[in-house]
């Protein structure tokens, strides 16, 4: 993992024992790669979780920039549809996140989680992001 | 009803049917309200589906749809309203001024 990437795992605001993500792998504009870990076997809605935190660390520029967004700007979950598409047992995998689209602060991201290459769980989540000057 | 290593001392079950959940949140010197977020303690979302999950002692397959709608703090009490539907069930989570806190629809089994 390069410098700058390790880098930006202070900017999640998810501490331990809910920090999943614990690599930065790549941080494009609208592609990231993450990997994330857990203590134990995750549910489906703590791969969503880590699916949501990957998401933070898709660039978005100019989405950002268009909607009054700080660059490290703080975000709300509103919904998240997932499923799983393979049973694991991995205590770690690997959380690829898309950007789908956006209206003004609302975020759409996709998300899919690898066991060494092998996609087990997609998903999908949405976020409010914090706008300057307003407090979520 | 054996809780997670994250839920673990995170709430107390109320009362329990087939229907009907309540909790009372733990306060904020839980280690998940001091993770979740420093200084601004939340209970996560995923966190909402999973202990209605571990107390009915169900494993969710799919999220069809969960939506947050509320912020749920510490030491408030909770009620899981659940019914069936066509694919699995619904979930809605209240406070208890009765606002919509969450609203799951889950395939478990």
């Amino acid at each position: 993992m390069s410098t700058d990437l390790n880098t930006l795992l202070e900017f999640l605001p998810q501490k331990d024992p809910v920090g999943f993500v614990k690599e930065v792998l790549v941080c494009e504009e609208h592609e990231s790669r993450t990997v994330v870990r857990f203590e134990s076997k995750p549910t489906l809605a703590m791969l969503s979780e880590a699916g949501a935190q990957s998401s933070i660390f898709l660039r978005l520029t100019e989405e950002k920039k268009a909607a009054n967004v700080p660059t490290r700007a703080m975000g709300m979950l509103v919904s998240v549809k997932s499923k799983w598409l393979q049973e694991s047992d991995k205590k770690s995998f690997e959380v690829e996140t898309n950007y789908v689209s956006n209206l003004d602060s609302f975020f759409i991201v996709s998300f899919t989680v690898f066991d060494e290459g092998t996609a087990v769980a997609e998903g999908q989540v949405a976020a409010v992001l914090e706008q300057k000057g307003v407090a979520l | 009803m054996s809780q997670s290593y994250l839920s673990n001392g995170l709430y107390d079950l109320v009362s329990k049917d087939d229907n009907e959940v309540i909790i009372k949140l733990s306060d904020a010197d839980h280690p998940i309200f001091k993770a979740h977020f420093e200084g601004m303690p939340l209970l996560p979302g995923f966190l909402q589906i999973d202990i209605i999950a571990e107390i009915l002692e169900k494993e969710v397959e799919a999220i069809t749809s969960a939506k947050f709608v509320q912020k749920v703090l510490p030491k408030e009490q909770l009620m899981y309203r659940i019914s069936p539907t066509k694919s699995g069930v619904r979930v809605k989570l209240t406070n208890e001024s009765e606002e919509l806190c969450g609203d799951f629809k889950l395939k478990w089994h």
